[in-house]
């Protein structure tokens, strides 16, 4: 459905060029949910924004391919973007309350956005806004029409995001970090939600998150990002069952665990400044299998097992 | 911070020209008894009402004076209101805005009250209001320009006080012993200057404005000393003869003078907080 | 508040050069005549009884009585307000009619020509002071080019103005259907309107230019874009609503200015209003007239700030009133 190829994102800066995203590559198959995963930092927003085109300067796209149901995205003109993006790939964002508009009310752009995408009269616009906000979770859908975004909780400004993104009718949805802003139990509520509706929908959805329980619980495959590059790829059962890269394994030795296991472990250092990224594997610091070559060349990719592959000189050391 | 300067200036060619202008206007105001080929107030009745030529190169007002002379005396006196009024406003505005913020309580209410009558009026009809209360006259126009600005640095450093007031490095200061007005000069005044000297070079600018505009109705300094506004005044009753040029060129002067200024105080700016472009 | 706008208006215009007795009894007064002015202008009493007159007169509306008229100055303003306010008025119309189109344009394509032209122009205009503008116009346009009428007023010398119902000459020709009056008019505002419009116009854009690049960059206009809503209307329906906030305020600012400027344009043009009486008050040492002019042109720019506010709060939401 979505074929990401080779991407580059860099950065232009007052000391220079500082590339963010090396040569991402991915593919999101229909009707699946890809998670893409990693600490703050690592270029999975950038990859989100880069699909749907909507870097702004300083950041540019430098090269890579980006393809929806084969059709070029990369080069198409602003006006035919703006198409595909709603009903081509439409997206959720992180801060659901600093992504809505405060001077409109709640109705005045889903109702934009219904006739925009659906073509409806107003009136009728209104009610597919109202059945969409209900669909959502919203319990007085009414009232939240003509609400303001500051008079909404987190959650409730979530769910109205979701509700837009839905009035687009995409076949692609990018969710970037949904959940995190929010409360605990407006989380599962949330994940819920969204599970729900893709199975209903049949969305092929990329699920950008920092969260494995979340991985576990939603995705068919896992891509796991670091300084900007794609380290593993797998089925998330294959990820969980065997995880090759040492960050990978890092991530999850750091989850807290459920019953009778030890204390998380955390991974050592931090995660590199953009200008400072390590030459070689940029995770060797911090490695713990780290050995001769890691500092000098990026590994390439390597394949575990069928459909699994990882970017690291020595997995096979750390693996069982 | 000298790279980034650099780096800013080449980037932003204009804040250049600012600078270089403001230079220049400020080099030739120094230098006017070298460059001035007549003196200010050297008047010559035969040679009255000339257009520019060779001799007199912006052409000579109604009492025979040599504009261009008169030009770069007129430099010296406005930079000289402008500075000097925007260093007393900075001052006094600095002060009472150090002691709202630190002090709070009453002196921090009394103090913006006053500050929020003076921000009531429209700046220049103010001005206008202590000028005609003062009088006439060069020391009066400094005084009368300086308070209208006052309540401006009154309320940025009172803001930027209070939020550097509760700062880590403050507290520790205060810890280790210093007597209040201590850790006010010395830790935490340092660290709100940067927004104030953004607005110094803005204010110097409006401060020449309203100088001139004071003095061209009569406010300010009066002929015959050479100030740009005065000189322009002067060549108002000349224009319904065609004799353009006594207006003309103290007005270019002024209009180069604060664009200087408003340029350095754009680049300045952008120096300071990288996220405008 | 206002308590205090009063009292620095009165100490100022009482500490005043020169005795308007002088100019009101002339050279040949007597002594004797002279302390009849006195007391009968109030003079004679200390400064802070004369104040407290003065406020009591104020709660009834009463500005005291110029020296140099010999009218109320109440009624002198009154008669004035109306041609500064239609003078600045209009002059804002037009300044924020091009400015706020020219600054979210430069900011949506920022680099452009049209962006360099009105960072230029902002400039320009902020830097040129009002007079000096003034007088290259009426120079080059009435004087050499013969492009607009002497500068003389409001109205051509042989034109009658129409009945007055707003004291606005372009609403009252209009309303009298006095189309020759209504094009003499608008003919005599051209220059004076140009001038201001020309200095208010560089604040405005810039400020617009400002807040539309912030309000482009926010997360909302983000996720307003990602919804697949075209550009033009993310630009005109949304964000212009956000930039439009900090415009405002900054047009209550200007008009603050246009209203010190009209002292300067008025003198300049003839043109019969609140600046050209405060310019012949502060002359005359005329002190109800000056002080009458400083409250009522500060108490114009207060009510224009709360019209500000009322709107800003219409605008957005967030705002409690």
């Amino acid at each position: 459905m979505l074929d990401v190829r080779g991407l580059r994102v860099a950065f232009h800066t007052r000391r220079g060029v500082v590339p963010a995203l090396h040569g991402v590559t991915f593919s999101l198959a229909p009707g699946t949910v890809t998670g893409l995963v990693g600490e703050s930092g690592c270029g999975k927003t950038l990859t989100a924004l880069a699909i749907m085109r909507l870097l702004r300067p300083p950041a540019e796209i430098q090269e890579g391919d980006v393809r929806l149901e084969g059709r070029d995205l990369r080069f198409l003109r602003e006006r035919e973007m703006a198409r595909v993006r709603g009903e081509g790939i439409a997206m959720i964002f992180q801060q659901p309350r600093a992504s809505l508009n405060p001077v409109f009310p709640v109705a005045s752009q889903l109702v934009h956005v219904l006739r925009l995408h659906r073509r409806l009269s107003r009136g009728a616009a209104r009610a597919e806004g109202e059945a969409l906000l209900a669909r959502v979770g919203l319990a007085r859908p009414d009232a939240v029409m003509r609400a303001y975004p500051h008079q909404l909780s987190g959650g409730m400004c979530q769910r109205v995001m979701i509700a837009l993104a839905l009035a687009c009718r995409p076949r692609v949805l990018l969710a970037d970090e949904p959940t995190t802003a929010l409360d605990v139990t407006v989380q599962l509520q949330i994940v819920e939600l969204l599970r729900g509706l893709q199975r209903e929908l049949g969305l092929t959805v990329l699920l950008i998150t920092h969260d494995l329980g979340l991985v576990a619980e939603m995705c068919d495959h896992v891509h796991v990002m670091y300084a900007g590059r794609i380290v593993e790829s797998a089925t998330a059962a294959a990820l969980f069952r065997r995880p090759a890269h040492p960050y990978t394994r890092g991530l999850m030795a750091a989850r807290v665990g459920t019953g009778g296991r030890a204390l998380p472990t955390g991974i050592p250092g931090r995660v590199p400044a953009l200008a400072e990224t390590p030459s070689g594997c940029p995770f060797h610091p911090r490695c713990p299998l780290a050995g001769p070559g890691c500092a000098e060349q990026d590994p390439g990719s390597e394949a575990v097992e069928a459909g699994h592959a990882v970017r690291c000189h020595y997995w096979r050391s750390g693996v069982a | 911070m000298v790279a980034e300067a650099a780096y800013l200036l080449r980037r932003n060619p204009i804040t250049l020209v600012g600078l270089l202008l403001l230079v220049l206007i400020a080099a030739a105001s120094l230098a006017a008894p070298l460059l001035a080929p007549y003196t200010p107030l050297g008047t010559d009745p035969g040679a009255a009402l000339q257009p520019p030529s060779a001799q007199h190169w912006m052409g000579t007002d109604e009492f025979g004076e040599d504009v261009w002379s008169r030009v770069l005396w007129g430099g010296r006196i406005d930079l000289l209101i402008a500075l000097g009024a925007v260093a007393i406003a900075l001052v006094s505005g600095c002060a009472l805005g150090a002691l709202a913020g630190f002090s709070g309580g009453w002196a921090d209410e009394v103090v913006m009250r006053a500050m929020d009558v003076l921000q009531a009026f429209p700046s220049f009809i103010l001005a206008m209001g202590i000028a005609a209360a003062l009088g006439p006259s060069l020391r009066n126009l400094i005084v009368s320009v300086a308070l209208i600005n006052v309540g401006v640095y009154a309320r940025l450093m009172r803001a930027r006080l209070l939020v550097v007031k509760h700062a880590p490095y403050a507290e520790a200061a205060r810890g280790a012993g210093n007597p209040p007005w201590r850790v006010l000069l010395v830790h935490l005044i340092p660290n709100c200057l940067t927004p104030i000297f953004v607005q110094s070079s803005l204010q110097s600018g409006w401060a020449i404005l309203t100088a001139a505009g004071l003095s061209f109705i009569g406010l300010g300094v009066r002929v015959p000393t050479p100030e740009w506004g005065v000189m322009v005044a002067m060549g108002v009753a000349r224009i319904n003869a065609g004799e353009w040029w006594v207006s003309f060129y103290p007005g270019v002067m002024i209009a180069l003078a604060v664009m200087g200024f408003n340029l350095i105080g754009d680049g300045l700016q952008d120096l300071l907080d990288p996220q405008r472009r | 508040m206002l308590l205090g706008v009063t009292l620095l208006t009165f100490v100022l215009t009482r500490v005043l050069p020169g005795s308007p007795i002088d100019q009101i009894a002339g050279p040949m007064a007597s002594q004797a005549q002279r302390q009849a002015l006195l007391v009968h202008y109030g003079l004679d009493r200390p400064l802070w009884a004369q104040y407290v007159a003065y406020l009591r007169g104020l709660a009834q509306g009463d500005l005291g009585t110029s020296f140099v008229t010999s009218r109320p100055v109440a009624a002198d303003l009154a008669a004035f307000f109306p041609a500064t306010m239609e003078l600045t008025t209009v002059a804002m119309l037009l300044a924020v009619l091009l400015g706020v189109p020219l600054g979210v344009w430069g900011a949506v394509r920022q680099g452009s020509w049209v962006d360099h032209v009105t960072r230029v122009l902002a400039v320009a205009g902020v830097a040129l002071p009002v007079f000096w503008v003034s007088l290259v116009l009426i120079y080059l346009c009435f004087y050499r080019w013969h492009l607009v009428p002497p500068p003389m007023g409001r109205l051509g010398a042989l034109v009658t103005p129409p009945p007055t119902v707003t004291g606005f000459l372009l609403i009252d020709s209009a309303l009298a259907r006095d189309w020759a009056a209504l094009g003499d008019a608008a003919r005599q505002l051209i220059l004076p309107v140009a001038v201001l419009a020309f200095a208010a116009v560089a604040p405005l854009a810039r400020i617009a230019r400002t807040s539309m690049l912030d309000v482009l960059a926010t997360p909302y206009i983000r996720a307003t874009r990602s919804l697949g809503v075209p550009w033009r209307s993310v630009v005109w329906t949304y964000a212009l609503r956000n930039a439009m906030l900090p415009v405002l305020t900054m047009v209550a600012i200007v008009y603050g200015f246009l209203l010190g400027g009209s002292v300067l344009v008025e003198t300049l043009f003839a043109w019969p209003g609140m600046g050209r009486y405060a310019f012949n008050a502060i002359s005359g040492n005329d002190y109800p007239a000056v002080q009458g002019f400083i409250l009522y042109a500060t108490v114009v720019y207060l009510v224009i700030f709360v019209l500000v506010d009322l709107v800003s709060a219409l605008l957005d939401p967030r705002v409690q009133t």
